[in-house]
């Protein structure tokens, strides 16, 4: 029998040990560090300070960029909805739009809608079990995501956003086990 | 110190118009001018043949292929011209699973989502900064993937001083 602590070592399988007895160590030719000086840069603090201000530019047309996305969630939701028995062949369509719309919204000032879009990559994530009740509750995500974006929610969203953050969190803890 | 970024050469590579513009003014507020981008792997490919570029930011999602497969050509491809180029995935990809896949790809730094001026200007310096080395093993080739603390106590074969240089 095992002892405790060789039991919760990781299996060294024959590969993984030949891989590292053949493991090659290379000092890359050339170095980035080399084409950068260590004089002459710009003061950081106030570039980053302008460039932030950037943000602001391109937030004004985000919502005109992200619908396309909008768009393709509620169709693959639709679809998936009137067909819940096939729900697989919606679920990647759902789950690649939600994933375009979690990952820009934060950046261009929407995070109430990267945390919506979140949750509904959790439910759909490929690694989880699927339940029809789910589709219900997506339905209510894509519902809120409209809303969001209609409202113009920026950042936390107001005592809507607020209501609608603390629903969302206390969700996501009950069904997935996710804090902050 | 502020380092000065001036001379760098950065291929940019995101499928979202709006994140590729807002990057590229992240990256002209560090006064990096010199900026290629590209709206899929495929161009980046070319991109990369052609440009030359010291740093890569690239987005995971690229429709029709990825940024992870076109991290994995850098690397392997026999006809790649910068096998050691580093590279930054920007992405808003949370699970672990994932995260391991991007590293066993070859991918240097991550930038998580939402992107700021300061997540872009951390990750520059941070690459600016890394000395690892390379490891070449039959499954992977990429930079050192060991760069935490640890507590092993025997002889370190991937020392700077144990490494291969290439010429």
């Amino acid at each position: 029998m095992l002892s405790p602590s060789a039991a919760s070592k990781p299996a060294q399988t024959a590969a993984s040990i030949r891989a590292r007895k053949k493991a090659e160590v290379i000092r890359p030719p050339k170095h980035i560090r080399q084409k950068v000086g260590s004089t002459g840069g710009v003061e950081i603090e106030e570039a980053l300070g302008k460039a932030d201000l950037a943000v602001i530019h391109y937030s004004g047309s985000f919502i005109r960029e992200i619908e396309p996305e909008l768009e393709k969630l509620r169709k693959a939701y639709e679809a998936a909805a009137k067909d819940p028995a096939n729900i697989r062949k919606y679920r990647s369509a759902m789950y690649d739009a939600s994933h375009e719309i979690r990952g820009q919204s934060g950046t261009f000032g929407y995070p109430l809608a990267t945390l919506v879009a979140d949750t509904v990559c959790k439910f759909l994530d490929p690694g989880r079990e699927w339940s029809e009740e789910d589709l219900d509750l997506l339905g209510l995500h894509v519902f809120a995501l409209r809303g969001v974006f209609k409202n113009e929610l920026k950042q936390e969203g107001g005592v809507v956003g607020r209501e609608l953050t603390a629903v969302l969190k206390k969700l996501r803890v009950n069904r997935f086990n996710v804090g902050e | 110190m502020a380092f000065n970024y001036g001379q760098l050469k950065v291929l940019l590579a995101d499928d979202s118009r709006q994140m590729r513009g807002l990057v590229r003014t992240f990256l002209e507020a560090l006064n990096i001018k010199k900026v290629e981008v590209a709206s899929d792997a495929d161009q980046s490919w070319e991109i990369l043949k052609r440009f030359n570029p010291d740093l890569i930011i690239s987005d995971w999602n690229m429709p029709p292929t990825s940024g992870l497969d076109f991290v994995r050509r850098i690397r392997a491809d026999k006809n790649s011209p910068n096998p050691y180029v580093p590279v930054i995935m920007i992405t808003a990809y949370t699970e672990e699973y994932r995260v391991l896949e991007a590293r066993d790809a070859g991918v240097t730094e991550f930038l998580a989502k939402p992107v700021t001026a300061k997540g872009v200007y951390d990750r520059i310096k941070s690459v600016v900064e890394d000395t690892r080395n390379f490891v070449r093993t039959e499954t992977y080739f990429g930079p050192d993937r060991r760069r935490g603390r640890r507590t092993y106590d025997g002889p370190d074969r991937r020392k700077p001083e144990s490494a291969k240089v290439v010429k």
